[in-house]
C-alpha cells in the first residue's frame, strides 16, 4: 500500500461521504459546506491522475465561485415559514431506487469488463511533466491541431450566461 | 399537304396558347385595368352626383325601400350611372352586404356606365382567342383537304406524342389518332367554335360585360377538350376529353352565375343547370368507365385498333354488355332518353355556348364516340348492341319532337330539337352498315343547328334577353339578317328537299326501310313530321304570324313590350357564313353529283354512296309528311286559320298537351324517385350511423377519452418526474443489456 | 489494484449517482442544483481518469480528456450562474424554490 493508494481511499471516501451528507443532510446551508467539501476532494483527486491545471480550476472555479453563488442563492431563497431548508419529495423512494439500481448496473459492467479492470491502469499513476504547457498550447495554438474555436466559443458562452443571468435575476 | 395530317397536334395546340395567354396574362391584365378604371369612373361620377340633387333624391328613397324590392326599385327610378353610383355608396355605408352586392351588378351592367363594356385588355382576349381557333379552322381544312388529296391517309394515322406510364408489359400511351373520321369532325368542331367565337364578341358584350375576357378563356378550353376527345387514339385518352368536354360544359352554362338576372321565372338559376348538367352526365358516365374497363380487361389494351385484333375469341355476349355500357357514356353525353334532363336546362347558358356545346359539338361526341367504336358495335358486339344504339335514338328522337310541339321557350325548342336530331344519328348509327350517315347527319346538324341557336341568339339579344315566344313575333321585318339565315336552317332541319337537312335525315330513314325495321322507320317518318311542325311553329311564333308578308311567313304583330334593336355585323356574319353549310353540306352525300360521303368517312373508296333520295319512291312519302307539317304549323300560326287550341279542346287533347308541356313529367318523376330512394336510403344510413357508426366510434373516443385521462396523470409537469422516468428507462436498458450480454449466454 | 482506472470510474459512477439520487429527490430547486454539480463533477473525474490512462501517442492525445473537463467546468459556470438567477426570479414570483410546485411543463 503506497502513499498514493492511502491517498485516493482517503479522497473517494471524503468525496463519497461529503456527496452522501450534500443529499441527506436536512439543513442545506450545512449541505453546501460539505458541497465545498466534496469540490476540494475533487481536486485531491485530479491531482492524483496528474492533472494539476484542472485541479487548480477546479479549486478556483468550484470550490470558489461556484460555492459562493450557492450560498449565495441560498441566503437570498431562504423562506422563513418553511420547517426544513432542505425538503425530500413525494418520489424520493423512486429515485433512490433509480439512482442505486443505476450505480449497480454501471459498477457491475466495469468489474465484468476486464479490459478496463487491467488494460492501462500503470499509466494513472506514471509521472510525466508539467502538463499545463502542453494544455496551452492544446487550447490556444493557432498553428498546430488546437481547440481554439471551441475555446472562442466557450467565451461566447460565457457571454450569453452574463448577460442572461442579469437579465433573468434583475428585479422588473 | 401531308404535313396537316402528319403535324395535326397543331390543331388543340394554337388554342392551347390562346387559352395560356387568356387565363394567366390578359385576363389578370383586363382585372387589373378594370378595377383601376372602375375607380377612376366612381370618382368622376361622384363629382357629377353633387350637383344633380334629383340623384340624390332617388337614392334616399332606395334606402328607405326594403331589401327585397331593392331591385325593382333601381329599375324604376335609377337611370343615370350618378344615381346609382351614389345609391351604391350609400347602400355600402348603411345597410352594405346583399343590398351593395345587388346594386354593383346593376350598376355595372348599365350600359352609360364606363365599365359597363369590356376593356381593351378584354377585347384582347376575344382576339387572341378568335386567332387561335381561326389558327386551328385552317388546319384542319388543311386535313381534310390532305385527304380529299391522298386517300391513303382517310384508313388513319397514329401519332404518338407521348408514353404515360409502363406498368409491367402494359404502357398507357398519350397518342392522337387521325382517319377521315376525326377530320371530319374536327372540321365541324373548328369551324362552329370560329364562328361561335367570333359571334361572342358582340353577345357577351351586352350580357356579361365583366366576364369577357373569363368567356373567351372557357371557349379555348372548351375546344381544347374537343379536340382531345375528337384526337384520341384510345379510351383512356377519350375518357380524359370526355370529361373536360364536361368541365368546360360546366363551367360554361354556370358562366352567368347564381343570380344572373331573369326576364321570366319557372327556370332554373345557371348554377343549378350547370349542376345538373355535370351531376347526369356522371351516370352516363359510370357505365362509360365500367365499359372500358371491361374491354381493358379482356384485351389489355385502350387503344382503339388493337381491341378488335386482341377481342378475337372473346364471349359475345360481354362484348354486348361491354359495348352497351360504353353506349351509356353516350346516352348521357348526348342526352338521350333517359338522361335527356340535363339539356334543356343547360340553355340557362348563354346562347353562344348553348350553339357550340349544347348543339353542334359536344352532345355529338356520344353519336362521335359511338362512330369511332363503330366496329365493336356492329361486328364483334351481338345484334343487341346496335338494336339498344337505334331504338333508344329512335325513342328520344319522337318523345322530344313531342315535347318540343308544345314548348313556348324559344331555346328550349332549339334544345328538344337538338335531342330528337341526336336520336336520329343513332337511329343512323343503329341500323346503317357503315357509320356514314350517322356522321353525315351530325355534320350537317351542327351547323344548321349553330345556326338556329344563333339566330336565337340574336333575337334574344334583340329583345334583351326575353325567350318566350309569346312575346315574340313578326320579327322578321325588324331583325331581317337574323331572320333570312334562320329561316334557311329551319327549312333545312325540316327536310325541305336540296337543303342539306334533307339529304342527311333522309338517308337515315331510307337505312331503317333498308334495314327492314318498319318500326323505326314509321318512328323516324312521323318524327320528321313533327320536326317540320314545332320548328315552324318556332319560326311563325317568332318571325312570323298573322298580318305577315306571303300569309304571315315574313313579319307580323309583334307581342312584346321590349323594342327590338338590330344586331351589329358580329352577330349576323357569322349566321350568313353558316348558311352556306346549311344550304350546300348535303351535296356530299348526293350520289349523282359525285358526292360521296361514306366512301370518306368509311376511308374505303368501294363503299357505296348513299342512295339517290330522288329515286326512292318512299322518300316523297317523307317530303310529303313535311310540307303537311310546315302546312299545319303555318294553318296555325301563320295565318291562324286554325286556332291554336284547336286540338287541346277536348280533355284527351288538354292532357296530351299538359304531358308534353311538363316533358313527360320525366323531371319530376326523377326528382320523386331521388327523393323516394333518397329519403329511405338516409333513413336507413342514419339508423346504421347512430347505431353502429356511431356505437363504434364513441366507443373508440370513450375509451380513447379513458386511457387519457389515465396517461394524463402521468403528465404532471413536474421536471423530476421527468427526470426520474427517463433515468429508470435508461436503468431498464441497461438492465436488459447487462441481462443479454452476461447472462444471456 | 486499487489505482486502476477502473477505481476511478467507479468512484465517478458511485458520485453519480448520487448526485442524480439528488437531483431528482430535493424540493429546493438550490438542493436540486447541488446535486447536478455533483454530477457534473463526477463525469468531470470520469474524463480526467480516461485521460490520465490514455497511450495514445497523437498530438494531445493524451490530454483531451482534460480540455473536456476544462470545457465542462466553463459551462457548468455559466450553467450555475444562470440557474441561479433563474431560481432568484422564481423565488422572487412565488416565494418560493419549491420545485415540486413548479409543474408548468404540461398544457
Amino acid at each position: 500500500m503506497d502513499l498514493a493508494s492511502i491517498s485516493f481511499l482517503i479522497l473517494a471516501a471524503i468525496l463519497v461521504g461529503s456527496a452522501l451528507a450534500v443529499v441527506l443532510m436536512k439543513n442545506i446551508v450545512r449541505a453546501a459546506l460539505f458541497l465545498a467539501a466534496l469540490f476540494g476532494a475533487a481536486s485531491g483527486i485530479y491531482v492524483l491522475l496528474n492533472a494539476d491545471f484542472i485541479a487548480i480550476v477546479q479549486i478556483l472555479v468550484y470550490a470558489g465561485a461556484v460555492t459562493i453563488l450557492i450560498l449565495f442563492s441560498i441566503m437570498l431563497t431562504q423562506n422563513p415559514n418553511s420547517q426544513s431548508s432542505n425538503p425530500g419529495n413525494h418520489q424520493w423512494f423512486i429515485a433512490a431506487i433509480v439512482a442505486a439500481g443505476l450505480c449497480a448496473a454501471i459498477v457491475f459492467s466495469f468489474a465484468q469488463n476486464s479490459a478496463i479492470a487491467n488494460g492501462a491502469g500503470n499509466a494513472v499513476t506514471a509521472a510525466s511533466t508539467n502538463n499545463t504547457v502542453v494544455i496551452g498550447n492544446l487550447l490556444y495554438s493557432p498553428t498546430t491541431y488546437s481547440y481554439v474555436l471551441p475555446f472562442e466559443i466557450a467565451s461566447l458562452v460565457l457571454l450569453v450566461a452574463i448577460v442572461g443571468a442579469i437579465v433573468i435575476g434583475r428585479e422588473d | 399537304m401531308d404535313i396537316f395530317v402528319r403535324d395535326i397536334w397543331v390543331i388543340p395546340l394554337l388554342p392551347l396558347i390562346a387559352l395560356v395567354l387568356n387565363l394567366f396574362i390578359i385576363r389578370p391584365l383586363d382585372v387589373a385595368y378594370r378595377d383601376r378604371s372602375a375607380h377612376a369612373g366612381a370618382a368622376h361620377d361622384g363629382h357629377a352626383e353633387h350637383s344633380s340633387s334629383e340623384a340624390h333624391y332617388t337614392a334616399e328613397e332606395l334606402i328607405e325601400s326594403s331589401y327585397v324590392s331593392a331591385l325593382d326599385t333601381i329599375d324604376g327610378h335609377i337611370d343615370t350611372p350618378a344615381a346609382m353610383n351614389h345609391a351604391l355608396q350609400t347602400a355600402q355605408k348603411t345597410s352594405g352586404g346583399k343590398q351593395a352586392v345587388a346594386l354593383m351588378r346593376q350598376l355595372e351592367q348599365h350600359p352609360e356606365h364606363p365599365h359597363g363594356k369590356p376593356t381593351i385588355y378584354a377585347r384582347l382576349a376575344g382576339y387572341v382567342g378568335i386567332a387561335g381557333m381561326f389558327g386551328s379552322f385552317a388546319w384542319a381544312i388543311g386535313a381534310l383537304f390532305a385527304m380529299f388529296n391522298n386517300a391513303s391517309l382517310q384508313k388513319g394515322l397514329t401519332i404518338p406524342l407521348y408514353n404515360w406510364l409502363t406498368f409491367g408489359s402494359i404502357s398507357y400511351h398519350v397518342n392522337f389518332y387521325v382517319d377521315s373520321l376525326t377530320v371530319v369532325m374536327l372540321v365541324v368542331v373548328t369551324a362552329v367554335s370560329v364562328l361561335v367565337q367570333f359571334y361572342s364578341q358582340e353577345y357577351i358584350e351586352s350580357e356579361e360585360p365583366r366576364g369577357y375576357s373569363r368567356f373567351f378563356a372557357w371557349l379555348s378550353l372548351f375546344a381544347i377538350s374537343m379536340m382531345i376527345l375528337t384526337l384520341s387514339a384510345n379510351f383512356l385518352m377519350i375518357f380524359i376529353g370526355w370529361e373536360l368536354v364536361g368541365v368546360s360544359s360546366y363551367l360554361l352554362i354556370g358562366f352567368l352565375g347564381k343570380d344572373a338576372p331573369k326576364i321570366d321565372g319557372g327556370r332554373p338559376s345557371p348554377s343549378a343547370a350547370a349542376l345538373k348538367a355535370f351531376v347526369t352526365n356522371r351516370v352516363g358516365d359510370f357505365g362509360f368507365l365500367i365499359g372500358i374497363m371491361i374491354l381493358f380487361a379482356q384485351t389489355g389494351t385502350f387503344t382503339f385498333t388493337e381491341i378488335p385484333q386482341k377481342l378475337q375469341g372473346t364471349d359475345v355476349t360481354l362484348i354486348t354488355a361491354a359495348m352497351i355500357l360504353v353506349f351509356c357514356g353516350a346516352v348521357g353525353k348526348s342526352a338521350q332518353f333517359p338522361l335527356h334532363v340535363w339539356l334543356p336546362d343547360a340553355m340557362e347558358g348563354p346562347t353562344p355556348v348553348s350553339a357550340l356545346i349544347h348543339a353542334a359539338t359536344m352532345v355529338a361526341a356520344g353519336v362521335y364516340l359511338v362512330a369511332r367504336t363503330f366496329l365493336l358495335f356492329h361486328a364483334y358486339a351481338g345484334p343487341q348492341a346496335s338494336m339498344v344504339v337505334a331504338y333508344t335514338g329512335g325513342f328520344t328522337a319522337l318523345f322530344a319532337a313531342l315535347i318540343a310541339t308544345v314548348q313556348v321557350d324559344l331555346k328550349r325548342v332549339l334544345a328538344y330539337s337538338t335531342i330528337s336530331q341526336l336520336g336520329y344519328m343513332f337511329v343512323g348509327l343503329g341500323v346503317a352498315g357503315t357509320d356514314g350517315p350517322g356522321m353525315f347527319h351530325l355534320m350537317t346538324h351542327a351547323f344548321f343547328k349553330a345556326l338556329l341557336f344563333l339566330g336565337s341568339g340574336g333575337v334574344l339579344h334583340a329583345l334583351s334577353g326575353q325567350q318566350n315566344m309569346r312575346k315574340m313575333g313578326g320579327l322578321a321585318t325588324k331583325i331581317p339578317l337574323v331572320a333570312f339565315p334562320f329561316l334557311l336552317a329551319t327549312l333545312s332541319i325540316s327536310g325541305m328537299p336540296f337543303l342539306s337537312g334533307f339529304f342527311s335525315k333522309d338517308e337515315i330513314i331510307a337505312q331503317t326501310l333498308a334495314n327492314g325495321d318498319v318500326a323505326l322507320y314509321v318512328i323516324t317518318v312521323f318524327t320528321a313530321f313533327l320536326t317540320a311542325f314545332y320548328m315552324f311553329r318556332a319560326w311563325f311564333l317568332t318571325f312570323g304570324g298573322k298580318g305577315g308578308a306571303l300569309g304571315g311567313l315574313w313579319g307580323g304583330k309583334y307581342r312584346g313590350e321590349v323594342h327590338p334593336h338590330a344586331p351589329g355585323i358580329r352577330i349576323w356574319l357569322p349566321l350568313m357564313l353558316l348558311a352556306i353549310p346549311t344550304v350546300f353540306l348535303g351535296y356530299w352525300g348526293f350520289a349523282p353529283l359525285g358526292g360521296n360521303f361514306n366512301a370518306f368517312i368509311t376511308g374505303n373508296p368501294a363503299a357505296a354512296p348513299f342512295g339517290n333520295p330522288f329515286a326512292d319512291p318512299m322518300t316523297y312519302v317523307s317530303i310529303a309528311l313535311a310540307f303537311l307539317g310546315i302546312g299545319i304549323a303555318w294553318l296555325m300560326y301563320g295565318m291562324e286559320v286554325i286556332p291554336a287550341d284547336a286540338l287541346t279542346r277536348n280533355p284527351v287533347g288538354k292532357g296530351l298537351h299538359a304531358l308534353f308541356f311538363n316533358k313527360f313529367y320525366v323531371d319530376e318523376l326523377y326528382m320523386a324517385l331521388i327523393r323516394f330512394g333518397i329519403f329511405l336510403f338516409a333513413k336507413i344510413a342514419v339508423s346504421i350511423d347512430k347505431y353502429v357508426i356511431d356505437g363504434i366510434i364513441n366507443g373508440i373516443g370513450s375509451g380513447v377519452l379513458g386511457i387519457g385521462r389515465g396517461l394524463r396523470k402521468v403528465e404532471t409537469g413536474r421536471l423530476q418526474n421527468y427526470g426520474a422516468a427517463f433515468f429508470g428507462g435508461a436503468l431498464i436498458i441497461a438492465a436488459a443489456f447487462i441481462a443479454v450480454v452476461y447472462f444471456g449466454k | 489494484m486499487l489505482l486502476s482506472l477502473n477505481s476511478f470510474l467507479i468512484l465517478g459512477a458511485v458520485l453519480f449517482c448520487i448526485g442524480l439520487f439528488g437531483a431528482l429527490s430535493k424540493r429546493n430547486a438550490v438542493s436540486v442544483l447541488m446535486g447536478i454539480e455533483i454530477m457534473l463533477n463526477a463525469v468531470n473525474i470520469t474524463l480526467v481518469a480516461f485521460a490520465s490512462s490514455s497511450t495514445g501517442t497523437a498530438h494531445g492525445a493524451r490530454l483531451t480528456g482534460q480540455i473536456f473537463a476544462i470545457f465542462i467546468i466553463t459551462v457548468a459556470a455559466a450553467e450555475a450562474a444562470v440557474a441561479l438567477a433563474m431560481i432568484i426570479a422564481i423565488y422572487r414570483r412565488r416565494n418560493s424554490v419549491d420545485v415540486s410546485e413548479i409543474n408548468m411543463m404540461k398544457w
